[in-house]
């Protein structure tokens, strides 16, 4: 016995028989199998309950005395009151074998294409199957009924897309990481080809668990719980740093070493904090200017970066070659050679050295270089329009929504110009080394060669007197063409 | 209606009249009428696809290497001659924006420290678009 209290189904489906009898016979068999399953829908088995108060038009206090219409017999209505409906002379009750629920579960149609589609095939022998199936479907997919009815025709379903197993452990590795406090970030697993959006993104909140000790209680217990953040990303097959990993502002260590990376983006310059840096063994063929700038104004001691198939000066294209008091250096063997000094290590022996500054490329526009700029002197430094309008299209919430197609559609240079944008947007974007503004296109380009041999052996001791320099190359990139390499800002 | 015609022969020839008089005296003071020294004039008219029409000044305009190579004299293009741009495939609000960019460069040209212009994310996919267009 049922004691709940049906609840109202959905928009109701007629249950009166079809008052045109001349219905074709394919069209009579849907008609037929569509009021048997709607049978099926929770309707009460027992006989609806009828009420003189009903609302009733010609039942009313002022019809009393009112001559009743030719032939015309109190009409009775039966069903609960939000479904009630005229009741059917001819029509017999039914069968309670006709009435059994196959399937107890929550009605989920609407309308009735809801119902079409659901409809059972012609085979009776399966089509509890095929209901079930259905029904399970719906629950896996989570789909709610008020969605089934908006877009009954469509139905969605949802399969979960499989990870690799790379992508797996490397979420278990970081998950362990967080729960148990742990500040060092192992994930050296080998054949990571890429980091998952998002992967990365909780260990910003990453804090480190308190000791738990016996008494006594000493003061060296009293530990700081701001992690001092290492992460391992050796020995895999990134061709790309995800912009995940800037995020980490509070990152010290970071070991990218025996990758496949081409280029570290400028934003590595967000992590402030960072004091160790191993990019060995990928395919570098320059470093970004911004690692520099960790070097002379933030905290970074340790920057491992050879072996890197990195240019070298001696085959590189030079314009400027500098001595060691910024003065222009009459020959580059001047310039690669520190000075001789007796006793204790001058500041400079200790300091990065910027020993020669490469050609200008300048780009245009859309970033293609061009070959002789205009002898203009007084470049702006205005952004252009098309810089101005795909910043704000980095910036927005929905440049992932913009599919492939879409960008395809879009005229001219167009899509290419998105896909950099989206390019900048994933590397954690840029900023111009000049004037220190957010772009998307880099209008001007060049090389300065800096010797940071102190910092690549850890700050352990000065360059030696007399020591021959090995610069490395670092990309200075501009914003505009007024952003070159002796602007004044 | 037989009085229409001469109606509307009135009012032509009233606006005549007038115009005759303001380039005669009064130029100076109605200098952003774009009407009246087409080829000189140092305001122009861009007119968006749904008929919005924005005055600004000649130089503003010229920002755009479109607009520019469209208002240059020696090209003889009929926006050249009456000063009016009809840039069909621009709706109203982009063109607003745009009109926007243009005094913003011009204004900044010759500055170091140059303030970042405010672009609405919905806009940024048609204003890519339109840059496009006029090359800027």
């Amino acid at each position: 016995m049922d004691n709940e209290i049906p609840l109202p189904p959905p928009p109701r489906i007629r249950h009166r028989a079809p008052n045109t009898p001349t219905v074709p016979s394919s069209l009579h068999k849907t008609y037929h199998q569509l009021s048997r399953f709607d049978d099926r829908s929770s309707q009460p088995s027992s006989d609806p309950a009828l009420f003189s108060s009903d609302d009733i038009p010609a039942s009313g206090l002022e019809n009393y005395h009112a001559p009743a219409v030719s032939g015309c017999r109190k009409r009775r209505y039966r069903g609960t009151w939000w479904g009630e409906m005229v009741k059917d002379t001819k029509r017999k009750r039914v069968d309670f074998k006709d009435k059994r629920l196959v399937d107890s579960g929550v009605w989920m149609g609407s309308d009735d294409s809801g119902v079409d589609s659901l409809l059972p095939s012609e085979d009776a022998s399966i089509w509890g199957e095929e209901l079930l199936h259905h029904s399970t479907v719906g629950r896996v997919g989570d789909v709610v009924p008020g969605e089934i009815a908006a877009g009954a025709q469509q139905r969605v379903v949802f399969k979960k897309v499989e990870e690799s197993r790379e992508h797996q452990l490397a979420r278990a590795i970081v998950n362990d990481c967080l729960e148990k406090g742990q500040d060092s970030v192992d994930l050296s697993i080998g054949g990571l080809q890429q980091i998952p959006q998002g992967l990365l993104r909780p260990l910003q909140h990453l804090t480190k668990l308190p000791t738990v000790k016996e008494a006594p209680i000493s003061e060296d217990v009293y530990s700081s719980l701001r992690p001092f953040l290492r992460m391992f990303l050796a020995g895999n097959s990134l061709s790309d740093v995800p912009g995940d990993l800037f995020d980490l502002d509070a990152l010290r260590v970071l070991s990218l070493r025996n990758n496949r990376l081409t280029e570290i983006p400028p934003a590595i310059r967000k992590l402030t904090m960072l004091q160790e840096v191993n990019l060995a063994v990928n395919e570098l063929r320059f470093l970004p200017w911004e690692l520099l700038w960790l070097i002379k104004k933030g905290d970074l001691k340790h920057l491992t970066v050879r072996p890197n198939p990195l240019w070298r000066i001696d085959e590189a294209e030079i314009t400027h070659w500098f001595s060691l008091d910024g003065a222009p250096a009459t020959s580059p063997e001047e310039a690669l050679t520190l000075h001789t000094y007796e006793g204790p290590a001058p500041e400079e022996a200790w300091a990065p050295i910027h020993v020669a500054t490469g050609p200008v490329r300048l780009f245009n526009m859309e970033g293609v270089m061009v070959d002789a700029p205009p002898t203009n002197t007084n470049e702006s430094r205005v952004p252009s329009l098309r810089e101005v309008s795909l910043l704000a299209f980095t910036q927005s919430p929905f440049s992932d929504l913009v599919s492939d197609t879409d960008m395809a559609n879009c005229p001219g240079l167009v899509p290419s110009l998105l896909r950099q944008a989206r390019a900048v947007r994933n590397g954690g974007g840029r900023c111009c080394t000049v004037c220190h503004r957010s772009f998307v296109i880099a209008r001007a380009e060049w090389i300065e060669w800096w010797d940071c041999s102190v910092y690549e052996n850890g700050l352990k001791g000065p360059r030696s007197s007399g020591e021959k320099l090995r610069p490395l190359p670092f990309r200075r990139l501009g914003c505009s063409w007024a952003c070159v390499p002796d602007a004044s800002v | 209606m037989p009085s229409l015609p001469a109606f509307r022969l009135s009012i032509a020839r009233h606006f005549s009249s007038s115009t005759s008089n303001l380039t005669s005296s009064q130029s100076h003071t109605h200098g952003n009428n774009h009407g009246i020294h087409p080829g000189s004039s140092e305001y122009v008219t861009l007119v968006s696809g749904d008929g919005f029409e924005f005055i600004v000044p000649r130089s503003t305009a010229c920002v755009s290497g479109t607009i520019r190579r469209m208002l240059d004299p020696s090209s003889r293009f009929s926006e050249a001659v009456t000063g009016r741009c009809v840039l069909e495939n621009m709706s109203g609000l982009v063109l607003e924006k745009v009109c926007e960019y243009l005094c913003y460069n011009l204004k900044n040209k010759n500055q170091t420290n140059v303030p970042d212009m405010d672009i609405p994310p919905e806009l940024c996919l048609e204003l890519l678009m339109a840059a496009d267009y006029l090359d800027t």
